[in-house]
């Protein structure tokens, strides 16, 4: 026998025994690389200080002064008294550990499963080293504690960094867990990826919005988003003017800022007129328009009368001095500069580095207006790059320690201010003082900001919105849970547009984003998923000398004297203008770079991204662009020159011939061929059999639907505390599957069943993508699973709980409970429930005793289902010194198929169950074979799911001769067809060439006229359950001012039977079907109206009793009942003339039929109206309006 | 009101009404030790002092369809 | 009906094929439908759980002790359905009570399997936790017990080491399972797991004569699709031989496989017998 290709029994033992030195499937743990990564940036390396130690660096120093003129006579310094400053020295984050108090435990690291099921987060202590100085004495520091900070899982600082398979079990993990998310308040969350412009690279804008910037601006402008070095980003718009100059425009502290380019071009060196000339011409003086630019440029400059770099310096300080915050003794020359620093093209920390960038910037701005150059697209991967889940993080706490420190300096300024006599900068008792009063608690805010997405920032960080940025891993099944980690969003501010460009697919983005794998709907083209073999980079690359080496192989200086703007391209690097080079000189250095870094000669990256852009008429701004920064997507091909592997990236990819397969390649163009045609799809779309055969859509919609299939979600389900989570009891490995099933290990969370099934319009129940399902293969198990539903119960948020730190409410079963009473079939003296059994809805799943009324409460289990007790978890707190106060149960219900759930194979062929059909009477084929599922055959001439027909044909063929079938998408071609392929092995296990077979009647036992398409397809049972859907209402709850019948299906409420349904009714005249709906069914009520003023809302009520006792039953004639109109017996009395029909602003006439009882006696009547009317009558009434109805 | 760190600890000030309890058996979600606590104990393990139990199946029959 | 001749062809000790002639296609239909859902066997329908530290839930196990085929020769003389019977919950004349006890000592993994269940004597006493495995017998006792079958009741392959036994759970040290079913006479109309076949193949007309289906082909009819073993048995038309209309299916080939709860055998001469 051939060996199985299934490899059951490999895998049985892998998971029997899991490794005890690395993991089975090591490709789950690098596509999470970039989430990991980029938190380990965070932490020191080897020489690396991490960008915590950057960022606190970047903070700078606050400074206050006491006002005490002090000893010394300096003129300025004397009148600021002691000069104190203060900067936060070190930073360091320790792993997450019990805390110190707890002295008992033994274990003293805190593993993931511990902060999963106690609900509570997985953090580790933040603690920065804050140092302070008063004037130039020594220097003195305290260390700060700065709460915990959330941890990223199998991150640097995680317990679970490296840990093998084997250990992972251990510690109650998936073998192959992977990390890359945090765990908040018992939540897996993740930070998504982003997409943002890409850093470093000068982008030409043509924004009609622009010109609403103010008088003279256009629609031009050209943008640059510059990094530090921390991470933390600053993005530079260079704007057009119509009066022939520039303005740069940053923003500090989420507002925005314009300052004349020239300004900034002197500020930074000093830079002479025909400097900035030449500068800008390089020697293109036939160029008119540019030429008239530029001198507008400096001619409009003269106006501000500045000429020296100094002054521009002291002119920009001056201006910017309120806002910027920095020390008060600072000179405007030192403001300047500090400005220019930190907000203007902040990547290049060189000034002439600065100045040449600028320069360029503004040649391809007047490239851009003279339509030499075309915009570059901001939707188009080639300008984009990733905002990575550690950096963000990084930044946040950057910004909320420095926020802390601006705090402090508030505080002492303040305390100055008041003139509080404890001021002494040098008692070191009053600096602790200030630095207790002011909140160093980095770490609620950073749970807080994982718990909830929000970003609460002053300055924004460069990010163009302030939520959405974490998400849950909803662990519903694999696919969905794998699917979460590699998710890149556009970005919440493009959800709301209404263009929809930006949800275009572009063809930028082949290889990098999965054109399949995005939802239908809303988000889509928004939320998309990075393909398979796309990396992030995370790591700055050793590029120091690149310039070097392009200088020896051609390249012009930066500062030459003669070079020819015309006939050279600017060569840069990171953003950084390196040289220049003529175009064919350019694409040499291109072309030797790849050869080099292919071969990894002269340590040139792989992962450096070479963008040649040649000159064109009107195309991209040319230029040879280098980058090798972290952040960007990167994806693996093959080199043809040299046949070696290569790294390319979304900007250089779109100047490149990339041959899809080997057959594929043009000798004269092709310069790359892709490893494998299936690397620009996601893993999930990857996972669809044959998906090269169908429409494309219905791939699509297998994105959606294998993410909401039920399957095996987690191997470690018993130590999960998921809200809710599915389990399929009996879930198979597909028969047909593509190569990469294995590769990721898929089989040890399998999402469906190998199911028979045929395509036949058989009973009548296939209508409309329904689908029958055999009632044996159902009692036999077919889909078979159940949820698990967490049910937490906190006795500190129950009502009862005192505010106070003792506890008054406590677990347990009090002496007023009988020991016959029927809790106790449930629950336990402890008062939690007993593991395994049944729970009933509003049976009693907890009791508590309360301590003030000493009684015991009865916790209820509100849900309309049976449900087993799974899990009781009794959590203590983080120091294991509490009572039990918070339990966890996990109660799980089963769910076997019913009735209208919903199935769906893997080809976006969705369809509900609508009946269970005896197997007696299925249609069965000459070797007795019976279809677990029938389908309809309408469902696939205008769907075209071609893939769902040739999987059906392999899984009959692999189900025959014990082969896994590889339907990895692009196999097979026209010459060699899969319909030969499997059609072959069809005819070998004796069946027919096309997979066919003549069927019988189940009932009659009569063959069929037609044969029929029958084999295994792989079935997925989807989520969405009629159990938790289906909404039924006779009566029940109503509104209680409209009295009519609520709404939602928690509450028991009604659909609603709105306007146009009314419509339809009214439309076909079914008038007593429509009373029924809007009347009897809703708010039917009776009221009593007189029947001369016709109020409805005058009714009183003579006491019989006492009139008859009293015998004045004098005035008006009242009903039976004692009921009169108020208004009319008043009317009466009064005038004794004319009846008040004359009051009324509105009549309304009411048929005699409607009036239900007329008394003889009296003057009231009683009719049936809905009851929102007499609440309208009412209000209007409460308006001083009358209704009057006129009753016949 | 104070803590003792030992597990004996018996919790509030009118614990003693409550000391007819049976004492329930629970295990240790780390090192899967049997820990017997009363009520108002402290949720920790005698043997690892960690901070979760489990609460263990109910010995009492539990009747389903095999179907 | 003239005169109905069956021939066997060949019977195994779970499988038996055979020709059924002289019938028309509604009693060869009717067969195929009794011998799959009317022919009572006996199952596991109630599972009592007692004691259950498995990975799999208490309900999963329920279901797949259900599907264990269960020894039931002559179950339906020598059994009563629990609905016909007297008795107020399961006596020994409507039920067979089996239990399973098994829990791992040593490392490694243990199957637990159909072979571990034992069937509960009605006169060994034995005593669950929730009572006795039998209630008190009806008062009219019948002589259903004498009729069954030897084993009857125990999981098919039980004591038979040739027979591989059905996995119910694996199991490591320290976990075990403890439970108590009852098993119950049913037929598979009620519940598949009743059903005392797992498969039944049935054929007539192999060289299609009858033109009851037309089969779809590409280019060649012959080629693409292969006849049947039973093609054998029938004189293949001849491409000159005129179709005739008012031919009926005479001959239906048919090959039952049992689970081996009841042998072919029996299966077989049940259907004749309830079926008159």
């Amino acid at each position: 026998m051939p060996p199985s290709t299934f490899k059951t029994v490999e895998r049985e033992k892998a998971f029997k025994h899991p490794s005890k030195t690395g993991h089975s499937y090591p490709i789950l743990n690098e596509f999470v690389a970039p989430h990991l990564e980029s938190f380990n940036a965070l932490f020191p390396e080897g020489n690396d200080p991490g960008l915590l130690a950057l960022g606190i660096k970047d903070i700078g120093k606050r400074v206050v002064f006491d006002g005490k003129g002090s000893t010394e006579s300096g003129s300025r310094q004397a009148s600021w008294g002691n000069r104190l400053s203060m900067w936060i020295d070190s930073i360091s984050v320790s792993r997450p550990l019990v805390p110190e108090k707890d002295k008992a435990v033994k274990e003293r690291k805190v593993f993931p499963s511990e902060a999963r099921e106690r609900l509570s987060s997985y953090r580790g202590k933040l603690q920065i080293s804050l140092s302070w100085q008063v004037n130039d004495s020594t220097v003195r520091s305290t260390n700060k504690d700065c709460g915990s900070i959330p941890i990223m899982v199998r991150s640097k600082r995680c317990n679970i960094k490296e840990t093998p398979s084997a250990e992972l079990v251990q510690r109650h993990e998936e073998p192959e867990e992977f990390g890359g998310y945090f765990i908040v308040n018992g939540n897996e969350r993740l930070i998504r990826y982003l997409i943002v412009p890409r850093r470093h690279h000068v982008i030409a804008l043509i924004r009609p919005s622009f010109v609403n910037r103010g008088p003279a601006y256009t629609r031009f402008g050209v943008s640059i988003r510059c990094v530090r070095i921390d991470q933390t980003s600053v993005t530079n718009t260079l704007h057009y003017l119509s009066n022939g100059s520039a303005m740069m425009r940053f923003s500090w502290r989420k507002q925005e800022y314009v300052i004349p380019i020239m300004l900034i071009l002197k500020a930074l060196i000093s830079a002479s007129d025909k400097e900035i000339f030449e500068g800008i011409m390089m020697h293109d003086y036939e160029n008119t328009f540019m030429m008239d630019r530029v001198e507008l440029l400096l001619r409009s400059f003269k106006t501000y009368n500045l000429q020296t770099g100094t002054q521009c310096l002291e002119y920009l300080g001056d201006k910017f001095r309120v806002v910027l915050g920095q020390p008060e003794d600072w000179s405007n020359q030192m403001l300047g500069t500090w400005l220019i620093d930190t907000l203007i093209l902040v990547h290049l920390p060189n000034p002439r580095d600065k100045f040449q960038l600028l320069l360029f910037m503004i040649r391809k701005l007047f490239a851009l207006v003279s339509g030499d150059t075309c915009a570059d697209n901001p939707d188009s991967p080639q300008h984009q790059e990733i905002l990575l889940p550690g950096f963000l993080y990084g930044m946040i706490i950057k910004e909320k320690l420095a926020e802390a420190l601006t705090q402090v300096r508030m505080n002492i300024s303040m305390d100055v201010a008041r003139e509080v006599s404890t001021v002494d900068f040098f008692d070191e008792r009053y600096i602790s003082k200030v630095l207790s009063k002011v909140s160093f608690d980095v770490g609620a805010k950073m749970s807080n900001f994982l718990a909830t997405g929000n970003l609460v920032s002053q300055t924004g960080l460069d990010l163009q919105q302030a939520s959405g940025f974490t998400i849950v891993a909803e662990k519903l099944n694999w696919q969905r849970y794998i699917s979460h980690f590699r998710s890149v969003h556009r970005g919440a501010f493009f959800a709301e547009l209404k263009t929809t460009t930006v949800r275009k697919l572009l063809p930028e983005s082949w290889g990098f984003i999965c054109p399949v794998h995005t939802p239908d709907g809303t988000p889509c083209g928004l939320l998309n998923h990075l393909s398979r073999s796309c990396r992030i980079t995370t790591t700055t690359l050793a590029v120091d000398h690149i310039p070097a080496l392009l200088f020896s192989r051609g390249m012009t200086q930066t500062h030459a004297a003669v070079l020819d703007g015309r006939n050279n391209v600017c060569v840069q690097l990171d953003g950084r203008v390196i040289g220049w080079a003529s175009p064919p000189i350019a694409k040499r250095l291109a072309t030797d770079l790849r050869a080099w870094k292919t071969q990894g000669l002269h340590k040139v990256p792989l992962d450096l991204e070479i963008g040649y852009v040649p000159a064109s008429k009107g195309g991209q701004y040319p230029g040879l662009y280098l980058f090798s920064s972290a952040a960007r997507m990167m994806r693996p091909v093959k080199y043809l020159p040299n046949g070696r592997p290569d790294s390319i990236g979304p900007f250089e990819q779109v100047y490149m011939e990339i041959a899809c397969t080997p057959d594929e390649i043009n000798p004269d163009v092709s310069t790359h061929v892709e490893e494998n045609p299936t690397n620009f799809l996601s893993i999930l779309a990857n996972l669809t059999p044959f998906s090269d055969f169908n429409q494309s859509p219905r791939n699509i919609y297998q994105c959606q639907m294998g993410k909401q299939s039920m399957g095996v979600a987690s191997t470690a389900i018993r130590h999960r505390t998921d809200n809710k989570m599915y389990d399929l009891q009996t879930g198979q490995t597909p028969v047909v599957r593509p190569v990469l099933h294995n590769t990721y290990g898929m089989d040890s969370f399998p999402t469906g069943t190998n199911a028979v099934v045929a395509v036949i319009s058989y009973t009548g129940y296939d209508m409309e993508d329904a689908m029958i399902l055999n009632k044996s293969a159902h009692e036999r198990g077919f889909g078979y699973g159940s949820i698990y539903k967490s049910h937490i119960i906190d006795l500190k948020t129950e009502r009862g709980a005192s505010r106070g730190s003792a506890a008054n409410l406590h677990f347990g079963m009090g002496r007023d409970i009988r020991r016959d009473d029927d809790i106790r079939e449930v629950i336990h003296e402890d008062g939690l429930p007993l593991v395994g059994t049944r729970v009933a809805p509003g049976d009693c799943i907890a009791t508590y005793i309360d301590d003030t009324t000493h009684r015991t409460v009865r916790h209820k289990y509100h849900s309309d289902e049976v449900a087993y007790v799974d899990t009781v978890r009794l959590l203590g707190n983080d120091t294991g010194d509490s009572e039990l106060q918070k339990v966890h149960i996990t109660l799980r219900i089963p769910r076997a198929p019913v009735i209208g759930d919903k199935f769906s194979s893997r080809h976006g062929q969705k369809g509900v169950c609508s009946q269970k059909w005896p197997a007696v009477d299925m249609p069965f084929s000459e070797s007795g074979m019976q279809p677990d599922v029938i389908i309809n055959p309408h469902a696939f001439p205008s769907r075209m799911t071609i893939g769902m027909l040739v999987e059906s044909m392999a899984g009959k063929a692999g189900a025959m001769h014990g082969l896994a079938q590889d339907a990895t998408p692009f196999t097979f071609s026209e010459e060699d067809t899969a319909i030969d392929y499997f059609g072959k092995q069809l005819r070998a296990a004796g069946y027919n060439y096309y997979g066919n077979e003549p069927m019988y009647s189940g009932i009659t036992g009569e063959e069929f006229a037609a044969d029929i398409y029958i084999g295994v397809v792989y079935y997925q049972r989807l989520r969405h359950m009629v159990l938790d859907k289906f909404q039924v209402r006779t009566t029940g709850p109503v509104d209680p001012v409209t009295r009519q019948p609520v709404k939602g299906r928690k509450r028991a409420g009604g659909i609603r039977f709105g306007e146009m349904e009314r419509d339809a009714l009214i439309a076909h005249g079914t008038a007593f079907l429509l009373q029924d709906r809007l009347m009897n069914c809703s708010d039917y009520s009776t009221a009593w109206v007189c029947k001369t003023c016709g109020s409805m809302i005058t009714l009183g009520y003579d006491d019989l009793m006492t009139t008859t006792r009293s015998g004045s039953l004098s005035q008006g004639v009242g009903g039976p009942g004692g009921e009169y109109c108020r208004v009319c017996r008043a009317k009466a009395e009064e005038a004794k003339a004319s009846p008040a029909t004359d009051g009324s602003d509105i009549r309304l006439q009411v048929p005699s039929e409607y009036v239900l009882r007329s008394p003889k006696a009296g003057e009231m009547d009683i009719i049936a109206v809905p009851y929102v009317f007499r609440y309208l009558c009412a209000e209007l009434a409460s308006m001083g309006i009358a209704i009057s109805l006129e009753v016949a | 009101m104070s803590h003792q760190n030992d597990g004996t600890h018996y919790g509030g000030y009118n614990a003693p009404a409550h000391e007819s309890k049976p004492d329930m058996e629970y295990i240790c979600a780390d090192c899967g030790a049997n820990n017997t606590l009363k009520s108002r104990d402290l949720i920790r393990c005698r043997e690892c002092g960690h901070r979760i139990m489990y609460k263990k199946r109910t010995r009492r029959m539990v009747q389903f369809e095999a179907r | 009906m003239s005169n109905p001749r069956v021939r066997i062809r060949n019977v195994q000790h779970d499988r038996v094929n055979f020709v059924l002639e002289g019938v028309d296609i509604g009693f060869a239909n009717s067969l195929r439908r009794v011998v799959m859902a009317d022919i009572p066997t006996v199952a596991i329908d109630i599972v009592e759980i007692e004691t259950n530290t498995t990975v799999l839930a208490d309900e999963f196990i329920a279901h797949r002790l259900g599907m264990i085929p269960l020894i039931s020769t002559n179950c339906d003389e020598g059994m009563r359905y629990t609905r016909d019977c007297t008795c107020l919950s399961n006596c020994k004349y409507c039920s067979v009570v089996l239990y399973l006890d098994v829990s791992c000592q040593e490392g490694g993994t243990m199957d637990i399997t159909s072979d571990h269940l034992q069937v509960v004597g009605y006169n060994s006493g034995y005593r669950f936790t929730s009572g006795p495995a039998y209630s008190d017998p009806a008062s009219d006792g019948g002589e259903e017990l004498s009729k069954r079958g030897d084993g009857f009741g125990n999981p098919v392959g039980k004591d038979d080491d040739s027979v591989p036994p059905v996995l119910i759970t694996k199991i490591r040290k320290g976990q075990g399972l403890k439970l108590k079913c009852v098993a119950r006479k049913g037929i598979a109309k009620e519940h598949a797991k009743w059903s005392p076949c797992s498969a039944v193949s049935f054929e007539y007309d192999p060289h299609n004569k009858l033109r009851h289906t037309s089969y779809w082909f590409e280019s060649d009819e012959r080629a693409e699709w292969p006849l049947s073993e039973n093609a054998k048995e029938e004189e293949p038309p001849r491409d000159d031989m005129p179709f005739d209309f008012n031919a009926k299916p005479e001959k239906f080939y048919f090959e039952v496989e049992t689970t081996g709860a009841l042998s072919p055998k029996e299966v077989i001469m049940k259907v004749t017998t309830n079926s008159g």
